[in-house]
């Protein structure tokens, strides 16, 4: 009995790490974090926007499998839906980067200097497909 | 009688009109002490006009065989790349029509093809029974369509994805002129585009 206990104790403590690792290694490649420090210049604070994140995939594992609730008002999720918004945003668009789909487009059509035309285009895609998905297709 | 030194950095890629012949002016720069000199060896020929669109690469050493060439008298000093890259490239006309219809054409291409894969992402990560999770969450409350919650979502995607590639608005004119990571991306692209074409014209 005990023996099965630390199997499953350690299988299951080995995937956290896999998974975790995972996680944090995909944040990087994204270079999600030094775009945030760089564009606020606050690149000294690289540290603490990590242990951040850190405390926040610990927190939200709990969250998720433990079914509790805050109980806030109900205007509450306002504030909180914006921001979730704010790092989907961020992350979906550095994905994108990582790809190199638009350095390519605009080589091919030789636009550089318009390059902001299509950052609004990917902008107003962006947000206009959110909102189908969530009052139409949802 | 001593030679006069002559310098001559060479560029890293140069463009040149294909109807015009390649000068050493294009390809670098020259310093010399007698300004004479400089200016002979600034308008010496180095490559015949090439006619068309193209690209060719020459090495510093072949630059300077050359204007050792005409000038046997002066003492060169090569500085900068050992080999440059030439783009032979005509000056375009500007058409404003055709250029606004490339730029909307990949503008609707970009708008309507970010939201359907916005839409995919959604769907794949099954992110409706996250957002009702949450929902939950933080109110105590089962809804089937937070929407209270999801439409300043959408929103804040924008926010995010200007935050990512915009760049900084800010009145400080250093601030303003840090570029953004698709700029970095597009100048990066370019580079090893230049770099390749370097290779395989060497190969020739």
């Amino acid at each position: 009995m005990l023996i099965r206990y630390i199997v499953m104790v350690t299988i299951t403590f080995g995937g956290g790490v896999i998974v975790g690792g995972a996680m944090v290694a995909f944040i990087t490649i994204l270079r999600i974090l030094p775009r945030l420090a760089q564009f606020t210049e606050t690149e000294e604070s690289l540290k603490l926007y990590q242990v951040t994140m850190i405390v926040s995939i610990g927190l939200s594992i709990i969250m998720y499998f433990a079914k509790f609730n805050f109980g806030l008002p109900r205007l509450s999720v306002v504030p909180i839906g914006f921001v979730y918004g704010i790092f989907i945003g961020i992350l979906s668009s550095a994905l994108a980067e990582v790809l190199n789909v638009i350095p390519v487009i605009s080589k091919k059509i030789k636009v550089k200097k318009d390059l902001k035309y299509l950052i609004w285009a990917l902008v107003g895609g962006k947000v206009m497909g959110s909102l189908i998905y969530w009052i139409y297709l949802n | 009688m001593q030679k006069e030194k002559l310098y001559l950095a060479v560029n890293k890629k140069a463009t040149v009109n294909p109807n015009q012949k390649v000068l050493v002016k294009d390809i670098g720069e020259v310093y010399c002490n007698n300004q004479i000199i400089q200016n002979n060896v600034e308008n010496t020929e180095i490559a015949p006009d090439h006619k068309k669109e193209d690209w060719d690469y020459m090495t510093a050493i072949e630059i300077g065989q050359i204007i050792l060439n005409t000038f046997p008298t002066i003492d060169l000093e090569l500085l900068g790349e050992v080999e440059i890259l030439i783009e032979f490239k005509s000056e375009t006309h500007k058409m404003a029509l055709w250029k606004f219809i490339k730029i909307a054409a990949v503008c609707i291409v970009l708008f309507f093809g970010s939201s359907l894969a916005l839409i995919n992402f959604h769907e794949d990560v099954n992110s409706s029974k996250t957002m009702k999770d949450l929902y939950y969450t933080f109110t105590g409350e089962r809804k089937e369509n937070p929407l209270l919650m999801v439409i300043p979502y959408s929103i804040g995607i924008g926010v995010g994805v200007i935050t990512f590639f915009s760049r900084v608005i800010s009145s400080s004119l250093r601030r303003v002129k840090e570029p953004g990571p698709m700029e970095i991306q597009l100048y990066l692209y370019d580079k090893d585009m230049e770099e390749t074409i370097l290779n395989e014209t060497k190969k020739h």
